[in-house]
């Protein structure tokens, strides 16, 4: 190219292109010119679930999450996608990053752990109450630890998955109670379950109640 | 929905026929049709979109409104069918976006912006991002061409601030 188009871009559009890049590409914008160096703290997806952190220095995502929370002027984040694993030793940092994304209101959430059941992740409660999840896919955590108590509405969410989740004898009411807080959801995929009880055998029947589902899959072992 | 067709006018004067359910792709031109303030005998003036931008923005929307037509009709279909036809959707933009240069992807994002036409807004930062992943900002800079304006200490500085990203 002759002239420097992208850097006259306003900057939201700036913004919206490091949104599609993975954080470390999103990053390493920051040196192209002045005009670059804060762009990439104003995506409005941040995805780690893909991304090659040093393994050794557990300092890295901390010092990433906390610039970019410090920085990140938008009313709304989009995304929040994460993976990590209890040999992570600031895990239950991810807790909190969760919980402050879902107050920024943002409409898509994907999290994954590698973490076992004797290391179980229950997400922040207000995921359940979040007045602007669209897309909500969780993988290896737990979702409650007092079915009781769990309250559920999200009035926007059209896509729910839930993988390997862990689940004690009250779990087919908790999905049930999770399904029937949703009422426009249109996709659930239901992939396994890790009981933690052993007398599986009792558990309640599963109901699926839902006037606006297009599209349900339900995978056993 | 009708197949009233309207009018659009580029910055430039050339003139183009559109189905207005394809230009409702613009939230802009939407709004005018919604007020109607668009008369059926008069161009809409676009001040900002020369012709061969137009004529890009028009294939585009033309390209997509066939598919959510479609909608109602496959609401029944089967995964597999709607995945074919997302295929072909995506296919389709592929070639699209690799048909024509950086110079008229700018023009064509500034374009969808100022039309306010969201998925077309979504490709071409899409496609600008995969021009700038995998790459060393020096590639980058190169591609774009961006000066750098920093200097080496002050580029050194931030290098060290996030050293695990540059490799």
């Amino acid at each position: 190219m002759e002239s420097d188009r992208i850097s006259s871009l306003l900057d939201s559009l700036l913004a919206h292109i490091v949104s599609y890049l993975p954080i470390e590409d999103s990053i390493k914008t920051s040196v192209l010119s002045k005009r670059w160096e804060l762009v990439w703290l104003n995506a409005s997806v941040l995805d780690l679930k893909k991304s090659v952190f040093p393994p050794d220095n557990n300092k890295v995502p901390e010092m990433v999450m906390n610039k970019f929370l410090k920085f990140n002027r938008r009313l709304h984040m989009h995304t929040f996608k994460v993976k990590y694993d209890d040999h992570n030793i600031c895990t239950f940092q991810y807790l909190v990053w969760i919980d402050i994304m879902i107050n920024r209101g943002i409409q898509h959430l994907d999290v994954e752990t590698n973490n076992s059941h004797d290391h179980i992740h229950y997400m922040p409660k207000n995921i359940y109450k979040s007045k602007t999840l669209v897309c909500l896919k969780l993988t290896n955590v737990g979702i409650t630890d007092n079915h009781q108590e769990l309250v559920v509405s999200l009035p926007c969410l059209k896509i729910m998955y839930l993988e390997d989740i862990f689940l004690d004898k009250d779990g087919p009411l908790i999905t049930e109670k999770l399904i029937l807080g949703c009422p426009v959801l249109e996709d659930l995929n239901l992939l396994r379950g890790q009981y933690l009880d052993d007398d599986v055998q009792n558990l309640p029947l599963l109901r699926v109640k839902s006037q606006t589902l297009k599209i349900f899959r339900l995978t056993f072992n | 929905m009708s197949s009233n067709m309207i009018m659009l006018k580029s910055s430039d004067g050339a003139s183009f026929e559109i189905e207005e359910a394809a230009a409702r792709k613009s939230k802009i031109i939407a709004n005018m049709i919604e007020v109607e303030c668009v008369d059926e005998d008069k161009a809409i003036p676009l001040q900002n979109v020369t012709g061969n931008i137009l004529a890009l923005v028009i294939e585009y929307c033309n390209k997509h409104i066939v598919d959510d037509d479609d909608d109602v009709a496959t609401e029944e279909a089967s995964e597999e069918e709607e995945e074919a036809k997302k295929k072909k959707v995506d296919d389709w933009e592929a070639e699209f976006m690799n048909s024509m240069s950086l110079e008229t992807m700018f023009e064509l994002l500034l374009a969808a912006n100022y039309l306010n036409i969201k998925s077309l807004i979504d490709l071409v930062c899409q496609t600008i991002a995969n021009n700038i992943k995998d790459k060393t900002p020096e590639e980058v800079r190169k591609i774009f061409s961006i000066e750098n304006d920093f200097t080496p200490e002050e580029e050194e500085e931030i290098r060290k601030e996030n050293a695990w990203a540059f490799g």
